[in-house]
């Protein structure tokens, strides 16, 4: 037999072996089954239950909001195992292929998958311990009696150790209005993970929200009283505090120790792997037919100098048990390597902490955006010279930027400014403790020897890479995708345009029109959306008015972004769009009734057009009587956004510049009359809300409201209407729809991918230097995003010119990406899903007059200006 | 039925938030806190989440994943 004949017979009738059912141990077997591999699976846990997933345990459980049975994962797919769950793995004997169960039972396999993952490392005093009142949180058990105990109010909490999970449980006593006091053996919470710098950040935040936070204190011992409950705790420096509830918090412990007998390279540090999670013997020795995934696993990592990294990250966990699935049941030529950049998170004191790469990898750090008082920021760090990790405070939407410069070795400290780039922007040594320290509170931990200074790039594997053109230039594609005569049907032009993904223009401008580029682009923190900051300023139809925050960077955007979302959606206002359903669906019903008995209709006029201006009239509150005006106006502003001086009257553009300074007027007006007038409606909200960054000036206040005007007006009266006509165009989808309206939720998904309301971003500027596809676009260049280009990209969405309403993976850009991602998106969805749905359902065999239909003249927000059609037996 | 949110990939832009509000709640600006076991009820809100998420970091059941005798685990 060929090693290709025992490949097949193991796939086909293998018995795989994987020790730890948790996060890891589920997705390897979902994954083992998703590769076709057919043969025996046995999954062995020491806990009782299904796997169930942690991170919840230490905050959505500990606030009482959901309970600790309440976390157990969602099934991908089915995987048809034999589960051996509520007895540990005792032993593993290499010889003959078994895996010993501490109750004695011997279990075979041909290939096994260690995911046996960490424990709480528990108090040192084990009679202490054992105290009532004591707690560790690994478990759901854990969880649900510490959850009781803090339910029952206790007087105090102390939190030993102020690591992620130590300070996560002060946050949630804090929430909860529980006294806490956080014992620290370090300098400050977080230092071992983030270093010195993150530390005083996070220590400022514990004593913000009234944690009483000591550092640089060792507990010495946990005191309890006559009942064998816990009552007081002594420290080394001679001081004690009265709590009746002591969390433990001091990391975790590798679950290893029954491999000690095994051969296999396993420790306090894990399992030792090659980047293919395939398990070393104890002289270093790959061992084919033993692989690790998981908090358990140790591997070597290139981009971090091929040094030992053990991570006790979850995306960590899923992506490791991928691809030891893959490669236990591949041929070593097909095998894959783990080369991610790592991510963590952590959520405290209403703060989102997030990092990429590995910040214990480092010698400098430096703060790149934002303030690290405000507590939102960016810093980077740095190891002799170049990138290796970034950590952000709610400034996530940033990260994916500093994970590419990790992955190219890019220059540190980051040459580039960006907006938001803080006066002082040095590099200070990163100082982190000592390793017994570090041993606390760390996720990553980096182990080994250092071979030296790599310069690598990782390959990702979930994105098919292929060949990189360079920028040259199309020429006259650009000119003709505007040429009207390309408008019903751009997408042959937008397929010639994707040849070059950064194409520089003869004006020295850019467009771009690949989905990788435009993502990379539209995520990253030089570009910008302020026209000053172009090389070649552009005229401004506002004239000197008051910009909206879509024409702004960070921190400018973000603090008026901000307080428009207060009164818009979540966290301040979470049931606004769902609020709005009994509206949407009587204005959607009452427009459809007008339709009833007429042969033909005009979907845009007749129906799609009075639709967003209504609904943002009544979230305005704008007066009835007002509305017909507002209608006007937004239909003359939306006329002259068009304007083409060659073939238009002269009163088309002047229409649009009267009906925007109507309008800016009116709004006004409606503003000062809400002053000191509280009310429901947005308007009188924003013009009376104090919130934490103040309140809007007037100007912004009208500035925003235009903005959902006109933004949402023209994007969902598109949408409709190229849903509609997409339908028409795929009849058995519209069947579909009447028979399931369900499916118009991922339908919607796939519109505003196949045919999106707006196809081009049509300028953004750099900031400074900008490298995309290994091509630098100079500080001051007009950027162009061909967003409808990117959603039909063939390298990102297979089979993109389909329309496909049961796509999976449908991470589309109708809605753009980054800090300016559509404001109103979930209500334009809304309105498309219950106008589409009634439609469907209420006209009587609907068919185009044409095909296709004319359209508006602009190819940035594309769709047709009539969409007529028949219904009935006319 | 059964979530899980990719909170490595979430970048709290909060649209789950928006559309299933009571399974999905924003702790601040941007983290994320959501009931893992939502009611029945809500899955058509949970199921809007799933399909507008930006980076698509929200797994939900499938239906069909669950059912086979031989996947209950021994009591």
């Amino acid at each position: 037999m060929t090693s290709a004949d025992d490949l097949r017979a193991f796939r086909r009738d293998g018995r795989i072996v994987v020790v730890g059912a948790s996060l890891a141990g589920l997705r390897a077997a979902e994954a083992l089954r998703d590769e076709g591999f057919t043969g025996s699976l046995t999954m062995i846990g020491d806990e009782v239950g299904e796997p169930y997933d942690r991170p919840p345990l230490s905050k959505q459980v500990l606030t009482g909001w959901v309970p600790a049975g309440g976390t157990t994962l969602p099934r991908r797919r089915s995987v048809d195992a034999e589960w051996l769950l509520g007895v540990p793995a005792g032993g593993l004997d290499l010889a003959t292929h078994h895996v010993r169960l501490a109750d004695g039972r011997e279990v075979p396999f041909d290939r096994v998958l260690i995911s046996t993952g960490v424990r709480a490392r528990p108090w040192f005093v084990e009679s202490e311990a054992a105290l009532d009142g004591v707690f560790v949180v690994r478990t759901r058990e854990h969880a649900e009696s510490l959850q009781r105990a803090l339910a029952a109010g206790p007087s105090r909490v102390l939190v030993i150790g102020a690591g992620f999970t130590g300070s996560e449980i002060a946050s949630i006593c804090r929430e909860r209005e529980i006294p806490v006091t956080v014992a620290e053996i370090g300098p400050a919470p977080l230092v071992g993970a983030l270093g010195a710098m993150i530390g005083e950040a996070a220590a400022d935040m514990q004593r913000a929200h009234g944690v009483d936070l000591r550092c640089g204190v060792r507990v010495t011992r946990l005191e309890g009283d006559a009942q064998g409950r816990f009552r007081r705790a002594h420290f080394d420096d001679g001081s004690t505090v009265d709590a009746d509830v002591a969390v433990v918090a001091l990391g975790s412990i590798r679950n290893t120790e029954w491999l000690r007998e095994s051969g296999l390279a396993a420790g306090v540090w894990g399992i030792t792997c090659d980047t293919g999670c395939r398990a070393l013997d104890i002289n270093g020795r790959v061992i084919d037919d033993v692989f690790a995934a998981g908090d358990v696993a140790r591997c070597p990592h290139p981009v971090y100098g091929c040094r030992l990294i053990s991570l006790e990250h979850w995306a960590n966990a899923v992506e490791q048990a991928e691809v030891a699935a893959h490669n236990m049941v591949s041929a070593p030529a097909d095998r894959w390597s783990h080369l991610s950049i790592p991510l963590f998170w952590s959520i405290q004191f209403g703060v989102n902490i997030k990092s990429v790469g590995v910040p214990t990898f480092a010698d400098e750090v430096v703060v790149t955006q934002g303030s690290l008082d405000d507590h939102r920021f960016v810093t980077a760090y740095g190891y002799r010279g170049r990138v290796t990790a970034a950590v952000s405070f709610n400034n996530g939407k940033w990260l994916e930027h500093y994970r590419r410069l990790i992955e190219t070795a890019a220059p540190f400290p980051p040459p580039c400014p960006t907006p938001d780039r803080p006066a002082d922007m040095k590099p200070v040594p990163v100082d982190f403790p000592g390793p017994a320290v570090l041993a606390q509170g760390a996720t990553a931990v980096v182990t080994g020897h250092d071979p030296g200074e790599h310069r690598v790039t990782a390959v990702r594997r979930h994105r098919r890479e292929e060949g990189r053109t360079t920028p040259t230039g199309t020429p006259g594609t650009l000119r003709r995708i505007f040429d009207y005569s390309a408008r019903a049907d751009p997408y042959p032009l937008y397929a010639e345009l994707r040849r070059t993904p950064v194409a520089r223009q003869e004006d020295g401008s850019y467009v771009i029109s690949t989905y990788r580029e435009i993502t990379d682009l539209l995520n990253d923190p030089h570009l910008s959306s302020d026209v000053r900051n172009l090389s070649r300023p552009m005229p401004s139809a506002e004239g000197q008015a008051t910009s909206s925050f879509i024409h702004m960077d960070s921190p400018e955007h973000d603090r008026l972004r901000r307080m428009a979302m207060r009164h818009f959606g979540p966290p301040h206002t979470p049931g606004l769009v769902t609020g709005l359903e009994g509206f949407l669906t009587a204005t959607v019903g009452s427009l459809v009734d007008d339709l009833a008995g007429k042969e033909r209709i005009d979907v845009v006029d007749d129906f799609a057009f009075p639709l967003p201006v209504t609904v943002v009239c009544h979230l305005l509150g704008v007066p009835r009587e007002d509305e017909p005006w507002f209608h006007l106006w937004v239909n003359d502003i939306m006329n002259s956004v068009d304007y083409d001086p060659e073939t238009d009257p002269r009163e088309k553009l002047d229409k649009g510049v009267q009906a925007r300074k109507d309008l800016r007027q009116r709004l006004g007006e409606l503003v000062e009359q809400r002053h000191g007038r509280p009310g429901d409606d947005l308007l009188s909200r924003l013009a009376n809300d104090d919130g934490p960054d103040g309140r809007m000036a007037d100007a912004e206040i009208v500035a925003t409201a235009k903005l959902l005007l006109i933004a949402g007006h023209e994007t969902v009266v598109n949408l409709i209407a190229n849903g509609m006509l997409t339908l028409l165009r795929h009849p058995r989808v519209l069947r579909r729809l009447r028979d399931e309206p369900d499916l118009v939720v991922p339908l919607v998904e796939e519109l505003l991918r196949y045919e999106p309301p707006v196809h081009v971003i049509p300028w953004r500027a750099a900031y400074s230097d900008i490298t995309v596809a290994d091509t630098v676009i100079p500080q001051g260049s007009q950027i162009m995003l061909m967003l409808a280009s990117g959603s039909r990209d063939p390298k990102r969405f297979h089979d993109p010119d389909r329309f496909d309403p049961d796509r999976r993976d449908n991470q589309h850009l109708g809605f753009g990406s980054g800090i300016h991602l559509c404001f109103g998106g979930p209500l334009a969805r809304r309105e498309t899903q219950i106008a589409l749905t009634e439609l469907v359902r209420r006209l009587d065999r609907p068919r185009l007059v044409a095909d296709p239909p004319p359209y508006r003249p602009s190819p940035v927000l594309r769709g047709p200006i009539h969409l007529d059609i028949e219904q009935g037996d006319g | 039925m059964k979530v899980v949110v990719d909170l490595s990939r979430c970048e709290g832009y909060a649209q789950c938030a928006f559309l299933a509000p009571e399974a999905f709640r924003m702790h601040g600006e941007e983290a994320l806190m959501y009931d893992p076991n939502p009611d029945d009820a809500q899955r058509d809100q949970v199921l809007r989440a799933v399909a507008a998420c930006p980076v698509q970091a929200i797994l939900v059941d499938q239906p069909e994943a669950r059912h086979a005798p031989a996947e209950a685990p021994p009591s």
